[in-house]
């Protein structure tokens, strides 16, 4: 029972962690390019631009997001479900903890943050 | 011998002291102050304090729209006092302003509406509002006690959001800027003062599934956009009510303001008449204090 | 007259609770939520939709009384609670929920796992940030704990 836990602990991390990976990816990333763009859903583009990307009108009260592909999967998707581990006052909301993206989504997210340069 | 001393002397202080207690509005009025430094300071130069207080905007942005050097008074005019593209956009819909006929309206109301002209005698008052009531422990917004005097005077409560009460407000703000009101809330008693921390305490915790308080935009991010809104400081956010809003087509009152900013925050809005929304209300107010009446005004 | 007293005196005593319940104390149920692993107790994969549902039930109705229960485009967490109560007695696998928004009545179907997963953690998590934000506001506060 252990081992069988840990064995499905560990291809849920090499789940999570091949989603920069693999090349049938594209669908992926792009349901996550739709979630960042859609105000009734992430609506991520309320506060973040994103570097090379063409966002319509971010705003500024997050940072332009840049560089993300070179983070681990598990550091973006840690801090789209929760930011406030590092800040409690945050402005950005935990979209993971408090029920607004579900696991699929976020996950969505993150392999479309991971194509950002 | 000494004991005795220092012991009337210490009972002395601590008397003096009590004295003094008179003072209950001291917390609120270190609570502005410092709320007023922290934004004149934000808004001295946002270009050169970047790295402190707009590190996400571009140098473009900051330099080609953001005014320098907001003073006190320039804070009534919220998101149009640092922002140069709302500020055009603000002085040409002021050239024909939309909420005239409310004004007219709301005098109407004024003159034929039992009981008003006696309970508000004096209708340059709008600037005195909320008021804490120590007879029944209750904070009353304006809107409140119009309808306090409607029901005194036998008559159904009028909608505290919008219609008839906004219109008889614009008819109040309108006649207290005539008069050259300042914003002035007075906390006169421990139980208002009791009000004042809880509104306070409300408008700084995060809430809704966005876990927003009213301050991460509004004091935290005031200056900064959310799409191409730019978001208003707390300082001069209450100065200009009823507001006449382009998204609303008419006139609000404060509580309307409210609702709808609870629900982006992801959460159920209280209800318009209740103390939570009271109480918010008169922390709001107390933080505009000495800033000149402005209303009605004109807001996105 | 004895009933009229009594009837008085309840009705006074359950307004006075319900005015200060309203002021976002930490109450005995916050206490209970605070110390809930969200996540663990609205995996429906794990749970079953029935026993994630119940948590909702159990805990949302106290959001609902200290003012801190979740809306989502319209949706408060009681409709969803309501309409997911319907759904899973019938072993649907789509709920449809009936609101109003703007005076217009309005719909959105939902799969269950998800909406079901949802109405849990709206309302355990509600309950949580009231416990939260009594160790987090003051660092909002110019002049307190809100450093620039």
């Amino acid at each position: 029972m252990q081992r069988m836990k840990l064995f499905l602990a560990a291809s849920a991390m090499a789940g999570l962690l091949s989603v920069g990976a693999s090349a049938g990816n594209a669908d992926l990333v792009k349901q996550g390019e739709k979630i960042f763009n859609t105000k009734k859903i992430g609506n991520c583009l309320a506060c973040h631009a994103v570097n090379g990307k063409n966002i319509n009108n971010p705003g500024t009260l997050g940072p332009k997001l840049q560089g993300l592909s070179a983070w681990p999967a598990e550091a973006l998707y840690a801090k789209v479900y929760n930011p406030y581990t590092t800040n409690p006052i945050s402005a950005m909301p935990p979209f993971g903890l408090n029920g607004v993206l579900d696991d699929h989504q976020i996950k969505a997210v993150v392999a479309y943050l991971k194509t950002v340069k | 011998m000494i004991k005795k001393v220092v012991t009337a002397s210490v009972l002395a202080l601590v008397g003096v002291a009590a004295l003094n207690a008179g003072t209950y509005n001291a917390q609120a009025e270190k609570d502005r102050q410092a709320l007023v430094k922290y934004f004149e300071k934000k808004f001295a130069n946002p270009e050169k304090s970047k790295n402190q207080f707009f590190p996400y905007t571009s140098d473009k942005e900051l330099k080609d729209n953001y005014a320098k050097g907001l003073k006190f008074n320039d804070f009534r005019l919220g998101s149009y006092a640092f922002s140069k593209e709302g500020k055009s956009q603000y002085d040409e819909l002021n050239e024909m302003p939309p909420y005239e006929d409310n004004v007219d309206a709301g005098e109407e109301l004024y003159n034929s509406t039992k009981g008003i002209k006696q309970c508000f005698p004096d209708p340059a008052i709008a600037g005195e509002y909320p008021k804490f009531d120590d007879k029944s422990g209750k904070v009353v917004t304006l809107e409140a006690a119009i309808n306090d005097c409607l029901k005194a005077n036998g008559q159904k409560p009028w909608n505290m959001k919008k219609g008839k009460l906004a219109d008889l407000e614009a008819y109040f703000a309108a006649k207290s800027k005539e008069a050259g009101k300042k914003v002035d809330i007075k906390i006169q008693s421990k139980a208002a003062a009791a009000a004042y921390e809880s509104g306070k305490k409300i408008y700084y915790s995060q809430r809704g599934y966005l876990k927003l308080s009213c301050a991460t935009c509004h004091v935290q991010g005031a200056g900064e956009r959310v799409r191409r809104e730019y978001l208003s400081p707390l300082l001069g956010h209450t100065t200009h009510f009823p507001v006449y809003r382009l998204k609303w087509q008419g006139l609000g009152t404060m509580e309307r303001r409210i609702g709808g900013c609870e629900k982006n925050q992801g959460e159920n809005p209280h209800k318009a008449n209740s103390q939570w929304v009271a109480k918010m209300i008169y922390f709001m107010s107390y933080m505009s204090n000495g800033l000149p009446v402005d209303g009605p005004d004109i807001r996105k | 007259m004895k009933t009229m007293i009594k009837v008085a005196t309840i009705l006074g005593l359950g307004a006075a609770l319900a005015i200060s319940a309203s002021a976002e104390e930490v109450t005995p149920m916050v206490k209970e939520a605070a110390k809930l692993d969200v996540k663990k107790v609205c995996d429906v994969k794990a749970n079953g939709l029935k026993k994630v549902l119940a948590v909702a039930e159990k805990y949302n109705p106290e959001a609902v009384k200290l003012g801190v229960e979740f809306k989502r485009l319209g949706i408060t967490n009681s409709v969803y609670i309501k309409g997911l109560k319907k759904a899973i007695a019938k072993k649907e696998k789509k709920v449809t929920l009936h609101y109003k928004a703007k005076g217009k009545k309005k719909q959105k179907t939902f799969p269950v796992d998800y909406a079901t997963w949802r109405a849990c953690t709206f309302a355990v998590r509600s309950l949580q940030q009231v416990d939260e934000a009594q160790k987090t506001w003051r660092l909002a506060v110019p002049g307190d704990g809100y450093k620039f």
